[in-house]
């Protein structure tokens, strides 16, 4: 096998990974213009090249363009998804502020506790023996 | 007025990338084959612009999709395909207004530049 050869296939294994249709119609004619700006003694397909193929593959496997309505749900998608971050985010914040006001309140609670009342297990009362034992005394007797 | 989503935001249009403007201007005054216009943009860029196989095919894709270029002719020279594009009435309106645009910002720019320094 000639270099000239080699290069050829290292090409065509590049251009194998575009769409099948760019392929049957455009394959011979890319291969050619591959083949007219390689320089004249080279060998193998540089790194910069092997880059651009594949990105020129991935920008065709993209297809032509999604219509406008698909990509107007999609961004619909990430507004709803950044809304949802935003709520989160507020929870998480005035839950903390909600529990540090609570722990300064009841300093006795551990964070077992705490996770266990806002779970809604414990009722939030002062008689810290009734929080020490979740039995109700009553059914004792 | 053109209507796709790459060139067209909205109502106004936004700004086309070089590579696509130097595509468009080196198919402006006939039909080129693959290798040609490669050659033509880095002639039009003074060597600055060396487009690569597979950003042209993308390229070439895209305003052929949007209907901006489409094929002329294919030749067979040397046992290789040659397939030659030709700008669209609409790539040529298209790439009218985009160097009306460019023209105007540049000339805002060296007015602008004169006004308040002088010349250099």
């Amino acid at each position: 096998m000639t270099e000239s050869q080699r290069l050829e296939r290292g090409y065509r294994r590049l251009v194998a990974l575009y769409p099948r249709a760019f392929r049957r119609e455009s394959e011979e004619e890319i291969v050619g213009v591959l083949m007219a700006t390689a320089r004249e003694d080279q060998q193998r397909v540089g790194l910069a090249e092997s880059a651009d193929l594949i990105r020129g593959a991935v920008r065709m496997h993209r297809g032509p363009r999604l219509p406008r309505a698909l990509l107007t749900a999609v961004r619909l998608t990430y507004v709803g998804a950044v809304a949802e971050l935003a709520v989160l985010i507020v929870l998480l914040v005035t839950g903390a502020s909600l529990a540090s006001a609570s722990i300064r309140r009841y300093p006795d609670f551990s964070a077992t506790q705490w996770g266990a009342v806002l779970l809604g297990h414990l009722p939030l009362v002062e008689d810290s023996d009734r929080i020490r034992s979740p039995v109700p005394i009553e059914s004792d007797r | 007025m053109v209507s796709s989503t790459v060139y067209t935001a909205g109502m106004s249009v936004r700004a086309m990338q070089e590579a696509t403007f130097l595509i468009l201007t080196a198919l402006a005054d006939g039909s080129q084959h693959g290798y040609g216009i490669i050659a033509e943009v880095s002639d039009i860029s003074g060597g600055r612009v060396r487009l690569r196989a597979g950003t042209l095919y993308a390229a070439l894709d895209r305003l052929r999709a949007d209907k901006l270029i489409g094929v002329d002719r294919e030749e067979i020279v040397d046992g290789r395909l040659r397939r030659y594009y030709r700008l669209t009435p609409a790539g040529r309106k298209l790439l009218a207004a985009e160097a009306a645009r460019l023209h105007a910002n540049a000339a805002a720019a060296l007015t602008r530049l004169n006004l308040a320094g002088g010349v250099a």
